[in-house]
């Protein structure tokens, strides 16, 4: 298990037990979190999974694909720490990470 | 297994049973389509949109809406629906939607107050969701006649799997009619911007964004006649519930905060939509069961969101379940329904405000309707007795 926390914009923190295997839009809906909608069910399509990760979880969390880049592209200016959390597979290796939620879409 | 279209229309539920159980890839002859019935099936089928796709000859809504969000996979679906989604997020449907889905409550409320009974399906929900629609758009509210007239027609024609020419013709008239006015609607926003409309918005985009009249218009068909009869449902089968469930119906109307779970449930448990169709790219076989190009393939939603193996005591109409939010009833993968956030907001608003206004009302136990459909179901009518029994 890894713990994983989200932070909403006003400061309010979401932390979550889970296994790792699971992406990690599919982690937040299934734990309510305020903020991620995942509406296309991890397609990388909808973009409504848009989160940002500080610069210490960026290399850790993998790079963002061209495909991805683009759907992001239609809600902000890309830029590293913009990631959408359906294309972010959750290891061991990010075990504490923490994720600012966007006031985007809620 | 032989599964009769009249038995669907009528009491889908324990067929679906038999056939998650027993058959879960099914050919229903009646339709000429295959069902796909259990929640995994369902999920992995939306998700690809390289084998199973929505746009093809067989496609009623390709034949009378032609090329648009809901009948392109791939870049241009995403240039399509990309263009259309920031207005029906969360966010911009509570900050500049609600209001006016609010106003246009409290007007065909106050429209059926003169009445102690009143049938509300035709005197409240049918209205609903073309009143948002026209204001969403900043389409006359005056055209709300026109738009439904259209609308029935689109709906036969979309049902028509059986090819009835007269019925495809109907349909396709009123798709040019539609266009037709819609270009014109398109030329007054050309003419005289709005900002708080989004057919102006859409119309006067930048020239590196713009879409071009003729897909600027078919997206908007789709969008525009997408939210009716599934708000309209939506609406309908919250109340059924209530009709039915003496807990739920004193909940839902002692504790507001409660309604946005028990409409997730509703869409869960009674959903509107019960189906949504792809046809197959390419040959291509899948749950062990060899499709053929072209087979048309009716993933059954309604059906895999009462799967066992997907969710607790599936059978069972609970809005404290914690997998509540898991359930598929507005699709999922890349045609996910656009309009799911405002059909939230309209089903929510209509709701409370019938709880304040009539805090009263009955069930007219002495009128009894029918709930039915195969692709949309619902009840057929639903009477109020506004002042209580």
């Amino acid at each position: 298990m890894i713990k994983v926390t989200f932070i909403e914009p006003g400061g309010q923190r979401h932390e979550v037990q889970t296994a790792t295997g699971y992406d990690l839009m599919t982690v937040a809906v299934n734990n309510m979190i305020p903020g991620i909608l995942g509406e296309c069910g991890g397609n990388c399509s909808c973009g409504t999974c848009l989160v940002s990760l500080d610069s210490t979880w960026q290399g850790k969390a993998g790079n963002a694909s061209e495909l991805e880049r683009s759907i992001i592209s239609g809600y902000r200016s890309c830029s590293e720490d913009l990631r959408l959390a359906c294309q972010i597979a959750l290891t061991e290796d990010l075990d504490g990470l923490e994720i600012s939620l966007l006031d985007e879409f809620y | 297994m032989d599964i009769k279209l009249a038995e669907l229309k009528k009491d889908p539920y324990p067929i679906y049973s038999e056939l998650r159980d027993r058959h879960p890839i099914a050919w229903v002859e009646e339709l000429n389509m295959f069902y796909v019935t259990r929640f995994e099936d369902v999920v992995a089928i939306l998700n690809d949109s390289e084998h199973f796709i929505t746009g093809t000859e067989k496609s009623t809504i390709f034949d009378i809406f032609g090329s648009h969000m809901m009948t392109t996979e791939g870049d241009l679906h995403q240039r399509y629906k990309g263009r259309m989604r920031p207005p029906f997020l969360p966010k911009f449907v509570r900050e500049h939607v609600e209001k006016s889905i609010g106003e246009r409550v409290d007007y065909l409320l106050d429209s059926i107050q003169l009445q102690d009974a009143v049938e509300f399906r035709h005197g409240f929900a049918k209205r609903l969701p073309i009143l948002v629609m026209l204001d969403l758009f900043g389409l006359p509210a005056t055209d709300e006649k026109l738009l439904r007239g259209w609308y029935d027609n689109f709906e036969l024609a979309l049902d028509n799997y059986v090819w009835d020419p007269e019925v495809r013709a109907s349909g396709k008239h009123s798709a040019g009619e539609f266009h037709n006015y819609l270009q014109r609607q398109i030329e007054r926003f050309r003419n005289v911007p709005d900002s708080s409309a989004l057919l102006s918005v859409l119309a006067n985009l930048p020239e590196d964004q713009a879409l071009t009249d003729s897909e600027l218009r078919h997206n908007c068909l789709i969008v525009l006649f997408g939210g009716i009869s599934t708000v309209e449902a939506l609406i309908l089968n919250a109340l059924h519930v209530m009709n039915y469930d003496a807990e739920v119906n004193n909940r839902v109307r002692s504790d507001f905060d409660a309604i946005p779970k028990f409409l997730e449930e509703v869409v869960r448990f009674c959903g509107p939509v019960q189906t949504a169709t792809r046809h197959l790219s390419m040959d291509y076989s899948f749950g062990g069961h060899c499709f053929r190009a072209g087979d048309t393939v009716n993933c059954v939603i309604a059906s895999a969101n009462r799967d066992v193996n997907a969710f607790s005591n599936p059978d069972m109409f609970d809005i404290d379940r914690s997998d509540l939010r898991k359930h598929i009833g507005f699709a999922t993968g890349p045609h996910h329904c656009l309009g799911s956030h405002l059909a939230r907001a309209e089903a929510r608003i209509a709701l409370e405000r019938l709880f304040l206004r009539y805090p009263n009302f009955t069930f007219d136990k002495n009128k009894i309707y029918k709930v039915e459909g195969q692709e949309f179901r619902q009840p057929l009518a639903m009477h109020l007795n506004l002042g209580g029994e």
